[in-house]
Formats: structure tokens, sequence, C-alpha cells
């Protein structure tokens, strides 16, 4: 074993053995109390016995390590409580150090010990490969792991005690997609796939962290737009700057954070801000050494930080709370941008602002030639000053959305977008973030209004010109040249990636030709003028070389590409952009894939259903491009045509081929999905694409946590059907519409079908009535037997003006209190059903006129008690009603029907089936209807306007 | 007043003269007319009234465009629905028994029709060129496809085991 890393160091130096451990050698070893110790080495032998007492023994002297150090709060009762658990209290308070777990309960602790299977790996040994089936999820206890390129080459992130991988693959059901080696010896904590669907399944609340947290690194691992074949880390917790700062300054680390010492209580400099990054852990040194890195000023963010870590880290930000990080993260984006590259031209519109996140970008006026205004670099923002004028000017949104100036990439940089709407909603509930950026944006001007007077009166020269914008830029606190990062930590990563990537490599030669180097501009005193104009022109042939960095789908389809690394797939943007620009190269490839262009192949393709398609995509390899990314496909995934066979295996296989393509998902009755499946699908489908409706009728295997996804990366749905989903109860609405600032949630909800959901019950209602803010159009609630009138009491408050259609079929225990509430609730209601509400009375009736002036289709079948001659005679005066069904209501008369009959203007349909007393007006027999023959409907001439009217009879 | 006269003049130079609302079945040539004579009531430019107009069509040769406008005379009368937004009930619908009878063409002329239905923006022309080659792809093999639109394989037998099995469901279906 190395010497320099640091747990050694550690454990060896600066540690001794002070007292011998009061406990008995048993309860020493972290996991000695449980029988299924099970240890690896790197010799492969593989829990031999002749290698145990070697271990034992270093175990024992951790402990006294720990235990020296363990305030002795740790009280008897815990031992007690383990002892009878058989869990050690070692490994109960390593749990309860995990920052996940900072809340969680004892006995969640004490489960989870016991699921977890220790396992022990040496310096250097594979943990997990990327490209294996995921089985298990890792808990670090003690030591290091590197997550690596596949080769073990480069390292992209270090994971000390504290954190946890692996986590993505079983609960988002995917292939490892990184590889993860022991950096120093480690001892981990293995949760099979069983086991902690076992031990969350009692605690919703820690599932949802760990599953937030997974979701979160998920969908960051599929924005972030990186370098082809350069597996994307799923698990960046606690990202170090890969090269220098991790090899060489480990000793130097370890020794300042021994000097600092990391008592029992480490000053918690993350651990507000970031709970699940912040390692409180007492016992690592690596955590003080990682505590110093986060808190290092802006400058080293590197891309390889977490985002939420580095959005919570921007002054901008800093009066935003806690939770807010989390759905920001997963609604930004990352794009990369090449040296030279422009983010947006002046006059462009859009209203999106970017955060630098490394790299360095600058701002110039195509108008006025080479004047660079300002350069930012990371933590740094741009295009405020649009999205700013959006707010304020809203009779002309498009004018407002003009971009004030050009930004230019200075160097190769990453910037984090967050979108316009995003910001405004950021913007109007914390106003200081506004504020914040009005001064900003006002100085901004300020500064290149005074800038551009100055070019234009006086012919200054270049240096000049390049001198002023440093000092304007200089009010942005940073020190221009110190900082510009033309090589700085970025090249490391750069040689990182062109090694592991062959593809990467023009991009460097590119590079070196078109760096943008300020001393040139020194070098050359009098640049001209077309210089700035013919940059642009000398993109496309930048873009030429460049190799195509397949932003996130490398992560998408990366563990397919462990197998055939030959395939790379390019989003469609990207590929349209290269199609573009590499004519002559494209051309030859039509000529053997087809007759037809493109285009119309796409047309074609879209008349073919799903499986025609995904067998078409071997036919050669433009096909499978149309096939994989073409735009307009699979907009709609409709799977009910093959709900009987359709499994969690086929179903990944086809949100594989879709993409994120999909807006519209049916999987109604598709019984045999489960958890696996369908969470793959929609995470998949979701966090690359948008979900706006989504039908999943008949699923009884699929759990409530799993649908709880939703809540994350379906925002944007407006429309869903939970038809007859036992597993959608309360909480599972609660989720979904949670209060419109919560992280969660899907605030656009309109129509909802909960019928048959049994087991909801009047919190539901609650919920809807709370935080829908009044958008629903149109709600199923048939058989939700569990709701009573106290549901639509929560009503009262609150007006649902855009509910168009409301079901409460079968809700036999409504009565007219319920009714008062959704017509006074629900005033421009269309579509009522009261089917086999048997308690209505007839005020139902008349309060249903009174309120529901509106209405074009009424239920009322089986209402016996509510419909009567009397009753209808109310109703009759809705003026809007073209359908009225009241089968099976045994009280009314040819008098009630006369009425209908002739007062309804639009009356249109008419159902009187099982309804014995239509012949009888005031207790005489009349003349039947006449039944159309062969059918049960009679159609009736009905004066005044000579309409037709269906009766059924 | 007299409508005035349309000339189609093909790649090959053939001019075809043609009534205004058949060559309005092309939204191209629609639009085309429509800036030509911006308001057709208003016989000011009577001068030149007499002269045809002539609307050059240089993606399309002189075989194809017979065809192209035989199928516009014969739906002259028809109004097809502006826009058919509901895409499953358009995928659904068989193609039209004419209009099938009328892509019975040798396969060349069948694209023909289609590039050109494309260029001249014909939807309901493209649209039903679309169906028969979809038609033409349902229900074959790979290597028939390939053979049919004269493709070649441009993978190797292991990628092409490989995408096989990643879309394993789709097969038996």
């Amino acid at each position: 074993m190395k010497p320099t890393t640091p747990f050694r160091s550690n454990g060896s130096q600066d540690y001794k053995p002070c007292r011998r451990s009061p406990l008995s050698d048993d309860e020493v070893d972290l996991f000695s109390n449980t029988e299924r110790k099970r240890k690896r080495s790197r010799d492969l032998a593989l829990a031999s016995q002749d290698c145990v007492p070697q271990r034992k023994f270093e175990h024992i002297q951790k402990r006294q390590h720990f235990e020296q150090e363990d305030a002795s709060e740790n009280s008897s009762d815990d031992e007690d409580y383990t002892q009878i658990t058989s869990v050690p209290p070692e490994l109960l308070n390593r749990l309860k150090s995990f920052p996940l777990f900072k809340n969680a309960p004892k006995s969640f602790l004490t489960a989870l010990g016991r699921s977890l299977q220790p396992i022990q790996y040496n310096p250097q040994e594979y943990i997990v490969k990327a490209g294996e089936q995921a089985k298990s999820m890792y808990w670090i206890l003690r030591g290091t792991v590197g997550v690596t390129s596949t080769d073990g080459e480069a390292l992209y992130a270090e994971l000390a005690a504290g954190s946890f991988f692996g986590e993505i693959g079983i609960l988002f059901n995917r292939p490892r997609t990184a590889t993860v080696v022991a950096r120093t010896k480690v001892l981990l904590g293995v949760l099979t796939k069983d086991a902690l669907s076992g031990v969350l399944s009692d605690y919703p609340t820690i599932e949802r962290l760990i599953r937030d947290e997974g979701q979160e690194r998920l969908s960051m691992q599929q924005k972030r737009k990186r370098v082809p074949n350069v597996p994307t880390n799923l698990m960046f917790q606690r990202w170090e700057p890969p090269s220098i700062l991790s090899r060489y300054s480990a000793d130097s680390l370890t020794a300042l954070a021994n000097d600092q010492v990391p008592g029992p209580s480490l000053p918690p400099t993350t651990e507000t801000a970031m709970p699940l990054f912040s390692n409180t852990n007492p016992f690592d040194t690596n955590s003080a050494y990682i505590g110093h890195v986060a808190s290092a000023p802006l400058g080293n963010i590197d891309n390889s930080i977490s985002v939420r870590e580095f959005l919570s880290s921007l002054p901008l930000f800093q009066s935003l709370p806690n939770e807010v990080f989390h759905d920001l993260a997963l609604k930004v984006e990352i794009k990369d941008f090449k040296t030279m590259e422009y983010i947006f031209r002046k006059g462009d519109s859009g209203r999106d602002i970017y955060f630098v996140v490394h790299g360095e970008v600058e701002v110039l006026d195509p108008e006025i030639s080479n004047c660079i205004f300002a350069r930012l670099g990371s933590g740094k923002y741009f295009g405020e000053m649009a999205f700013l004028s959006s707010l304020s000017d809203n009779h002309d949104k498009l004018l407002a959305e003009t971009r004030s100036a050009d930004i230019r990439a200075v160097s190769d940089s990453e910037v984090l977008i967050v979108k316009g709407n995003v910001l405004e909603y950021l913007c109007n509930r914390y106003p200081a973030v506004s504020e914040d950026m009005k001064i900003t944006a006002g100085e901004r001007l300020k500064s290149n209004d005074s800038f551009g007077d100055l070019i234009q009166s006086t012919n200054i020269t270049p240096q000049d010109r390049m001198v002023s914008s440093m000092l304007i830029s200089d009010h942005d606190q940073r020190p221009t040249f110190k900082n510009i990062a033309w090589t700085g930590q970025n090249s490391d990563l750069d040689s990182e990636y062109s090694m592991s990537s062959p593809a990467y490599t023009p991009g460097i030669s590119t590079e070196s030709v078109t760096t943008f180097d300020p001393v040139d501009n020194f070098a050359k005193p009098v640049l001209p003028p077309i210089d700035s104009v013919k940059r642009p022109v000398e993109k496309p042939s930048i873009q030429l070389n460049e190799p195509a960095p397949n932003p996130g789908v490398g992560s998408l389809y990366s563990f397919r590409s462990t197998h055939r690394s030959q395939f790379t797939y390019t989003p469609h943007d990207h590929r349209l952009r290269l199609q573009s620009i590499n004519n002559g190269r494209r051309r030859s490839s039509v000529l053997s894939s087809g007759p037809l262009p493109d285009s119309i192949f796409l047309k074609i393709f879209a008349l073919l259903d799903l499986p025609h398609l995904m067998r078409l995509s071997v036919v050669c390899k433009k096909w499978k491009q149309l096939l994989y990314l073409g735009p307009d496909l699979m907009k709609t995934l409709d799977l009910t045509p093959w709900k009987r066979d359709l499994d969690d295996s086929s179903l990944i296989q086809i949100t594989n081929f879709v993409g994120p393509r999909p807006n519209i998902i049916n999987i109604t009755g598709c019984f045999h999905i489960t958890d696996a499946g369908f969470t793959y699908m929609i995470n998949e489908i979701g966090i690359r694409g948008c979900i706006k409706k989504l039908y999943m009728g008949d699923h009884w295997n699929i759990s409530a946590m799993a649908i709880m996804d939703l809540s994350i990366v379906a925002r944007e749905i407006d429309t869903i059907d939970f038809s007859n989903c036992p597993k959608v109860r309360d909480d599972v609405i609660e989720r979904l519409i949670s209060p419109r600032d919560s992280k969660y949630g899907c605030p656009n909800l309109q129509e909802m079908d909960l019928s048959y959901c049994k087991y909801l019950t009047d919190k539901t209602m609650l919920q809807i009535a709370n935080n829908t803010g009044g958008k629903i159009t149109s709600l199923n609630l048939t058989r939700c037997t569990t709701i009573t009138d106290n549901g639509f009491v929560f009503w009262t408050s609150n007006q649902f003006p855009f509910m168009k259609k409301l079901v409460l079929k079968d809700c036999t225990f409504l009565s007219d209190l319920a009714i008062s509430r959704v017509v006074l609730a629900c005033p421009n209601l269309e579509v009522l059903d009261l089917t086999f509400c048997c308690v209505l009375t007839d005020n139902a009736l008349a309060l249903i006129y009174l309120y529901c002036k509106m209405l074009k289709s009424l239920n009322l079948s089986f209402c016996g008690s509510a419909v009567s001659d009397n009753s209808l005679a109310s109703i009759s005066k809705l003026a809007y009603l073209e359908d009225l069904q009241i089968t099976g209501c045994i009280r009314v008369s040819r008098q009630g029907v006369d009425q209908l009959l002739s007062n309804l203007p639009n009356l249109k349909y008419l159902e009187l089936s099982q309804c014995p007393r239509i012949n009888t007006y005031q207790g005489n027999p009349v003349e039947p209807f006449e039944k159309k023959p062969g059918t049960r409907s009679a159609f009736l001439k009905v004066s005044p306007h000579s309409r037709i009217v269906q009766v059924v009879l | 007043m007299t409508e005035r006269k349309i000339i189609i003049i093909t790649s090959d130079g053939d001019k075809f003269p043609v009534e205004r609302k058949v060559a309005e079945k092309s939204i191209l040539i629609k639009n085309m007319l429509k800036n030509l004579l911006p308001a057709d009531d208003e016989e000011e430019d009577d001068e030149d009234a007499d002269e045809p107009i002539e609307v050059p069509t240089q993606n399309v040769r002189s075989a194809v465009m017979k065809n192209i406008l035989e199928w516009c005379d014969h739906y002259k009368d028809y109004n097809f629905p502006d826009d058919e937004q509901d895409d499953d009930s358009k995928k659904s619908a068989p193609i039209d028994a004419w209009d099938k009878n009328f892509l019975n063409v040798d396969q060349e002329m069948l694209y023909e029709i289609i590039l050109a239905a494309n260029y001249l923006n014909i939807k309901p022309l493209l649209n039903a060129g679309c169906k028969v080659v979809a038609e033409m792809i349902r229900g074959k093999s790979p290597e028939e496809i390939r053979k049919t639109f004269n493709i070649v394989n441009d993978f190797t037998p292991e990628e092409e085991a490989a995408i096989r099995r990643e879309n394993e469901w789709a097969e038996d279906r």
C-alpha cells in the first residue's frame, strides 16, 4: 500500500493506540457480530482463512483510533440497543455520520446495518466496472475510491468515506456507467438491490432522499455535454479536481488537515448549503481535505464539481433556500463552447441566463470592431440584460428578449444555462435575485456606455482598447490577466480527454490554431478591422474539425458504446449541424441509404408502428440514425397494442430506441411492467425530454415511490391517468401536486384520472384544493369511495374556474353537501357524472341548476332519490344541456320527460332506460315512445325548433 | 374576366398549359401566383393580361410532371382539409383507391413523384406516396428492404447482431 494515501498515513503515523479498547475483540471488528463477514483481497484469496486474522488486527488498530476520537457521547444505551439487534455500535455510528442519514431514525440505521455486507478492497482493485449489470450499491465506510475511465487510466473523481455510489444502477435500473477503483484500502458496505428495497420500503422519506439524489446525478449526467467516449460520471458526489491536486497534494493536504484537526465537530463549511455533500465524518481525514477544497474560492470551481454545489456557491443565489437548488440543478443545462465560438450574438432573441462554470468568455459589440467590453470568468454570469428587459417590458416580448451584445468563448468554456422562465419564477419568489441582477446589469450598462463613448470619440489603438477593456472587466473583481484560462486547470482535463478519446484529438489541434491570444493583439498594434468579421466566418471550418462532442448522448447510450464504441449517437441538433457542414461526406452515405431524402424517409417512417421501426434500424447506418434521432418520430409512445406481453426488459429496449422524444406515453394495461422498467422509462424520457401526458391505467405492480419520481422528472406534465392504480395513495398525490414553490411536483397538471384509486382519502381532496392553483380542468374520481363529503368541504375556499369535467361516478357516499361544494367551486363545469350517487336528494339538482349554468352533459343514472319530476323541472332550465342520462330513476314519469323535452333548447340525447314510469302521466298510462325498428331509441321531433332528440328507452 | 393562362415549364423545357385551379393544388405554385397576381379582381395591368404566366419547375422532368398534373386534375374540384392534425387517423387511414391505382407505377417513377410532390408542396399526394412506400416496407425483412431500396448494408455482421439484440423485442412482432 502506498504510504501517500491519506488513510494509511493517518492510521500508521498520527494515531498511536494509547489505550486498549474496553470492548471485546469481537465487537472491535465492525462486522464481527454479523455472521456475514466477507472479505476480498487483491490476490484473490477470497475470504481465505489465513488472511482474516491479519485483517482483524488492522481493524483493532483502527478501532482504537476511532475510539480515541470518538466523543464519549455514544452512550451505553446505544450499545445495549445494538447488542440486541446485533449491529455493532461502531457501524451504527459510522452510518449515523453519513450526511444522508442525519435525521434518520435509529431503527432505520439498524435495519440498514443488518443488511449491509462488508467488503474490503485493496488499493487499485476494481469495485465496479462500467457496463456491468448493477446489483448493489455501496456505502464507503473507510477509505477513498476513485471514479475512473474504463481502463483505469484517467481519474474523474474521488469519493471518500461518507459517500455512496452505485445507487443509480439499482434505483434506475441501468448498467454501471463508470468504473470505480479503490484508491486506498477501503471498507465498503454493500447493499444489494433486494436488501435496499427491503430496508427502504419502511422508510419512504429516506428512500425519497436517495432517489432525489440519484435523479439529480442522473439528470446532470445526461445533460452534461461532454467529449464522447468519456464515460460521464454518474457518481460525482464530492468531485475533486482530477489530476494534480489529488495526486501530489494528497500528502500536504493531509498534513494540513491534520493540523487543523477535524475534531468531532468539523466546521460545517459546506454543510448548510449542501446537506448531502457535506462531510461531517470526524474519523476520516479525507473529510477535512474535502471540506478544504469545497470551501476554496470560486475560481477553483472545476467542471467536475457537482452542479448543485456550483449553483449554491454563486453569489447571485446566496439568498435562496437550500431546497431550491435541487430543483434548479435539475433544470439547468450545461453546454461546452470551443474557443472563439459565439454563445450568442447581439440581436439574437433569448432570455436564458448563462453562468460560466469554467473557462472564460468575452463580451463584445459587433458594431464596434474589435471592442471587448469585458471578460467573464468562472462564477460570472451573462445574458441578464435581455432577461431583465423581458421582465419589465411586457408590451413587446420579442423585442425585449433581444441580446445586447455578442458573447464569445475566449477559451474552451463550459457554461450553465438557466432558462428564462425558471429564472423568472425564482425572481418572483426571491426578489433579491433580480435586484442583484439589476445592479450588475446597471453597472455593466454604464461601463459599456462610457466605454463605447470612449471608442467613438477617440480613435484609440487596439492596445488601449485592450487595456481599457481590462479595466472595465475589473469591476467584476477579477484580476483579468492572472486568471485568463488559456491553459490553467483545463489543460489537465483536456489532456486526459485526449488520452481516453482519440476522437477528440482533432479538437486539440483546432484549439492551437484558433486560440484567441491577447498577446497577439499586443504584438500587432493595428489589427485589420475585418478581423472581427472574419472570425465568425472561420467558425464553420472550426466546426468541421470538431469531433462531434456528442453532448449527453454519450451518457444516454454509454453502456451500449461499451460493446460497440464505433457507433456514436449524435443528438439530432448536432447531427444536423454536422450534416450541413460536411455536405460532401454525407452525400456519399445518402447514396447507399435509399432513393429518397431523409426528410421523406422520416415521413414514411412516421407511418409505421414501433416494432417495424425498431426492426428497420438494422437496414443501414443512415436509417438507424434517422430512426433513433428523427425529431418528429415517436412523439407519442402508445404501448397498449402490446400490453399483454410487454415486460420490463422490452420496455427498456423500447425506451432506448425512442430516446427522449415521446411527449405522450400510454402504458395503460401493460400489467407486466414493474418498477424496474417504469422507473427506467420515465427517468430516461423525462430527464432528457418532456413528458406531457402519461396514461398508466391498471398498474398494480408499480410502486408509489416509482410513481413519485414523476414529480421530479415530469414537471411539465399536464395530463395523468392513474385509473385503477391501487398504489396511488394520498402520498403520491401529495408529492405530485405539492405547493407551487416546492422543489418537486407537477404544477401544470390539468387533467387527472384517479378513478378506482380506492385508497385515496379526503387528504387528496385537500391537496387538490390547496395546491393546484385552480388549474385543474378535468378530474375523475370514479369509485374513490374513501373520499367523503368532508373532502369536498376542503374545496369551499377554492375555486376551480377551469374545471370542465368532473366524474364522481360510484362515489356512493357523497351527499348533497358535497354537491353544494362542487357547484360553488366549479361554476364552469360542462360535464358532470353522478352515476350511482344514490344518497343525493332533489336539492342536489336544484343546486346544480343554480350554479352550473354551463353544463352540457349530466349523468344522473341511478340517482333515484334525487331525480323526480319535480327536480327535473329545475334542471330543465339548463340552457346548454345537450346530453342527459337518468337511467334507472324510477320516480320519473312522462310529466318530467315532457318538461325536459320542451324546455331544454339544446337537448340532443336523453337516456331513459330502466325508468318504468315514463309511460304514465299523473298516474294514467300514455302512449309509449315509438322506437326506431331494430334500435332502443326513439327519435323525436321537438318543437319549437324542430330539433331531433334521441331518446334511449 | 378570362383567367390568365398558366404554363408550367419542366426541367427539360416542355410546356404544360394548365388551369389555375389545377396548378394551385401545388402550394408552391399557389403562393407564387399569389405574389405574381396580388389581387386578381383588379385588372389594372391589362396590358399583359393575355400573356400567359410561365412557371418554371426546374426540379421536375416532363414525364413526372405529366403524372403530377394528372393527379392535380383529378382532384381539382376537391378541397382537402387544411391541416390534418390528428396524426393517428391520418396514419391509419387506408390509401385512397384512386391514389393507389395512380401510384401503381414503377419504383423510379414513384420516387420521382414523391420528390416532385415534396418540392411542389402537394401534401395529399406526398402523403399518399409515403403511404405506398410504407406499404412496401411493411412486412419485409431488412434484407428484402435493402434489396427493394437498393441500400448497401454498411454494418458488420457483429454490429447487425448487436442492434438486433438491442431491439430483440421487436423481432417477432
